[in-house]
């Protein structure tokens, strides 16, 4: 969103005719509704962007190189990565199903079901992460019958995991709920009286013709995993090589190692980056597919 | 042959019909549009539930309310072909005609022959390789019908498959599905606003009225007409 306007602000400012614009064929010349529209899009732009700059700025090119071999972001990369990698494919390997059953089969309670589903989305991370500790604690629910077969799952890189994919899933299974639901449903009905089964119509007309699509969502849900900090903390803690993901490194190292909070802060952002250009490519690709 | 009795309450209107089709025949159901003619044929495609009655294809039940039987599409062995296009987007012409065999894991020698044999019956070898997506209204009404025949019916369900098509592919097309449903002895029920497309291939015509029929018109025998 930040990057739209941005761009379509500058190009705006950098049109010839800044006061005699066209927008969507409607002609309006210099009016304060619309000069006043700009400087306030403006002011949200610095806001958007500044902090950024300054984070960018108080590195220096040499400290940045030094610290990206410090322990700290060599492990906290690489644990974010590793967890971040397999949470995306578990949510894609079980929520692409449930988002296909909660779009094509209808029984009773449905909606509160998708209401559960989307919760996650709108719950504070604090809370999703406390509530996984009562369920998975020692003395939670379901953690003390675990404890009883020695399975401990809280402050170990499963937690890290869990907690992930507790905040991230929701965001992936949500539009793929969308997209199963907009997809005409005359291609999967021809491949049903063409003999195919609910799988194989399934796997040969749905899923190619939705891809793009799934996979932007999941790329988004990656995003979400990678930033995940509040859930993160409370459930899986903030151990070193264990459970010491990027945000909670970059918490950590505030106070102690200023350089490697930056480098993180910096890696993040370029993966940010790359993960909002590569959603607008697909879903430029889609549009025109 | 198709005997099809089913009720189904829609929105505005009850649909009750009643008729058959015999083997190697073309019905023609006739009736302004919103009267329920889609409805009946993906009643029997099997894409929608009737609310009561019986379809019955070859004394085997397809749909039998007193029974509880519905037999899902995929085993019903039937050819619909629809008033839009439903060639698949994301496949090339020769995968979508070939779908229905593979689907039934049949050999792919096997495959490729009947794909090639409906491709040059339909004039449409020279697009094999090309995506669905890519293809005219016309060229993806031809491979919907090549695809549809290419699964061997036991009923082949029409509807308004002409409309895209210029007049000479029409009469391709149209002399195919008569020699198609005439050499395999199969019921073939067309849906078509174009009174040319019916009298040329129907045998019978059923008017339909708000989910009646009401009239039942027997139009004379053209054996002539199938060479």
């Amino acid at each position: 969103m930040q990057d739209r306007i941005f761009s379509e602000s500058m190009d705006l400012l950098q049109s010839p005719n800044f006061f005699m614009q066209k927008s969507h064929g409607i002609s309006f010349s210099y009016s304060p509704f619309i000069i006043v529209g700009i400087i306030i899009t403006i002011g949200v732009l610095l806001y958007l962007i500044l902090p950024l700059v300054a984070l960018i700025l108080r590195s220096s090119p040499e400290n940045l190189i030094e610290s990206l071999y410090s322990p700290v972001v060599i492990q906290a990369l690489t644990l974010s990565l590793f967890t971040t990698i397999i949470t995306t494919i578990l949510i894609l390997v079980t929520g692409t199903p449930a988002a296909y059953i909660q779009s094509r089969v209808n029984y009773p309670g449905k909606n509160f079901v998708d209401t559960c589903i989307d919760l996650p989305i709108v719950l504070p991370p604090a809370v999703a992460g406390f509530a996984l500790l009562l369920m998975f604690g020692r003395m939670g629910l379901l953690g003390k019958y675990l404890y009883l077969f020695d399975i401990t799952i809280p402050f170990t890189t499963t937690a890290v995991i869990m907690a992930q994919f507790f905040v991230a899933a929701p965001l992936y299974i949500r539009q793929a709920k969308a997209l199963f639901s907009q997809q005409d449903k005359i291609f999967e009905e021809a491949a049903r009286t063409l003999g195919a089964g609910n799988l194989r119509v399934f796997i040969t007309i749905t899923l190619p013709l939705t891809w793009l699509g799934l996979l932007s969502g999941a790329i988004i849900s990656f995003a979400r995993a990678l930033g995940e900090f509040g859930a993160t903390i409370m459930f899986a803690g903030n151990l070193p090589g264990i459970t010491q993901t990027m945000p909670l490194a970059i918490y950590a190292s505030m106070q102690s190692d200023f350089n490697a909070a930056i480098t993180l802060s910096i890696i993040l952002i370029l993966i940010s980056l790359i993960v909002m250009l590569l959603v607008r490519l697909i879903s430029g690709g889609e549009e025109h597919a | 042959m198709l005997e099809c009795s089913i009720n189904k309450a829609l929105r505005d209107f009850n649909l009750g019909v009643s008729f058959y089709c015999n083997d190697g025949e073309i019905i023609a159901i006739r009736g302004e549009n919103g009267t329920g003619k889609t409805t009946i044929i993906r009643m029997i495609a099997g894409l929608l539930e009737p609310d009561s009655g019986s379809v019955i294809l070859n004394k085997k039940y397809l749909y039998d309310f007193k029974s509880g039987i519905c037999l899902p599409p995929e085993k019903r062995k039937v050819a619909y072909l629809h008033q839009r296009s439903t060639v698949f987007p994301h496949m090339t012409v020769k995968d979508n005609i070939g779908y229905s065999l593979v689907s039934k894991r049949k050999s792919s020698a096997l495959i490729q022959e009947t794909v090639v044999y409906w491709m040059e019956r339909l004039n449409i070898s020279d697009l094999s390789g090309i995506k669905g997506r890519n293809l005219s209204g016309g060229q993806q009404q031809r491979v919907a019908l090549a695809r549809a025949l290419a699964s061997e019916p036991d009923i082949l369900l029409l509807d308004e498959p002409f409309t895209a098509l210029d007049s000479q592919t029409r009469e391709i097309v149209r002399s195919c599905v008569k020699e198609y449903v005439y050499n395999l002895k199969i019921p073939c029920i067309l849906i078509s606003h174009y009174a040319s497309d019916i009298t040329d291939m129907a045998w019978r015509i059923y008017d339909i009225e708000r989910g009646s029929i009401i009239r039942d018109i027997f139009t004379f025998i053209k054996e002539s007409n199938i060479s």
